[in-house]
């Protein structure tokens, strides 16, 4: 394991580790929320960083568009999958704290469904991957649908600001209310949102690693069996 | 093969998802009885995430094994058509 690596790696785990005692020995419990409130730490989160890939898979799948160099459709493919991860996430710790404070597992709430979409988009996309064969065109394919569906992120982020809606109010990001958040919560968000993130960017490279590695092994295997096939017919 | 099964398995979520949004309005019993009555909820959501990474660093272990071992097929391949050569 490179240097890199191991060190990316010990970061996630301090993160992470001060995070949990944040959250479960630090911060206060909320008065009207009780403790089911703490699942913001891991759920906000996870949302936030949930409308990152479809930045990357917009950017990156532009410049595939453009220069058709694989390894920009290998980074677009890696930030959809783990998109897919954090938005699955996302939805259900969404979910489960919803239960105890709305009194329902689900609500078709503006910003709720628009989250929905955008999972179901990036379902989309790998659905389309895998039923491609060709390298080319499937990377051409999943280009057009990662450029369309990163538009629906959008909506998400401005759901809140174009439709009435129950979801609390946002707390990062340019059109987040100042002083969303209590002094004391906000350390504890502050420190669960970087340990996230190192994961979060850790993941994304790994994956990318790993694509772009099976596609190289995956052509050289073609190059050999084409070897062998020569040496044969000699 | 693989693949299919994980699509599969979260086209089962996002149909579950609808079904809870179908049946949202069914009777909830909510404890408020202390700050720790959703202590389960709490103790859910912190499981299912953990669980959720944990799986999907198996499924990046298993992809990276495979890797590994399609370079070890690939160097027996290339010992093989180096002995034929020099057998030649």
């Amino acid at each position: 394991m490179l240097l890199q690596s191991r060190i990316m790696l010990i970061l996630i785990l301090i993160a992470m580790t001060a995070s949990l005692y944040l959250i479960f020995i630090v911060v206060p419990t909320d008065v009207n929320l009780g403790i089911s409130q703490r699942i913001f730490y891991i759920h906000v989160p996870l949302a936030v960083l949930s409308l990152i890939p479809p930045i990357l898979v917009f950017a990156t799948s532009m410049v595939y568009l453009v220069k058709r160099s694989p390894q920009w459709d290998a980074i677009a493919h890696s930030s959809v999958e783990v998109g897919l991860l954090f938005t699955t996430l996302a939805l259900i710790t969404g979910s489960i704290w919803a239960r105890p404070t709305w009194g329902v597992w689900w609500t078709w709430d503006p910003v709720l469904t628009t989250f929905l979409i955008l999972w179901l988009v990036y379902l989309g996309y790998l659905l389309i991957r895998s039923y491609s064969t060709d390298p080319d065109r499937r990377a051409r394919f999943s280009a057009i649908v990662g450029i369309l569906g990163s538009i629906n992120a959008l909506t998400v982020y401005l759901a809140s600001e174009l439709w009435r809606t129950i979801h609390p109010d946002k707390v990062i990001g340019p059109t987040a209310q100042e002083n969303a958040l209590d002094p004391s919560i906000q350390l504890g968000i502050l420190v669960s949102f970087i340990a996230i993130l190192l994961l979060f960017v850790y993941t994304i490279i790994f994956r990318t690693k790993l694509h772009t590695a099976t596609d190289q092994i995956g052509s050289i295997q073609t190059q050999l069996d084409d070897l062998v096939h020569s040496i044969v017919r000699k | 093969m693989r693949n299919w099964y994980m699509i599969r398995m979260l086209v089962s979520f996002g149909v579950f998802i609808i079904f809870l949004g179908a049946t949202g309005t069914t009777d909830v019993v909510i404890s408020d009885n202390g700050p720790e009555a959703n202590l389960p909820f709490l103790f859910a959501a912190f499981a299912i995430a953990w669980l959720g990474f944990i799986v999907y660093a198996w499924y990046l272990a298993s992809q990276h094994s495979r890797l590994r071992q399609d370079l070890a097929n690939m160097q027996n391949q290339l010992t093989d058509i180096q002995n034929s050569i020099n057998n030649q």
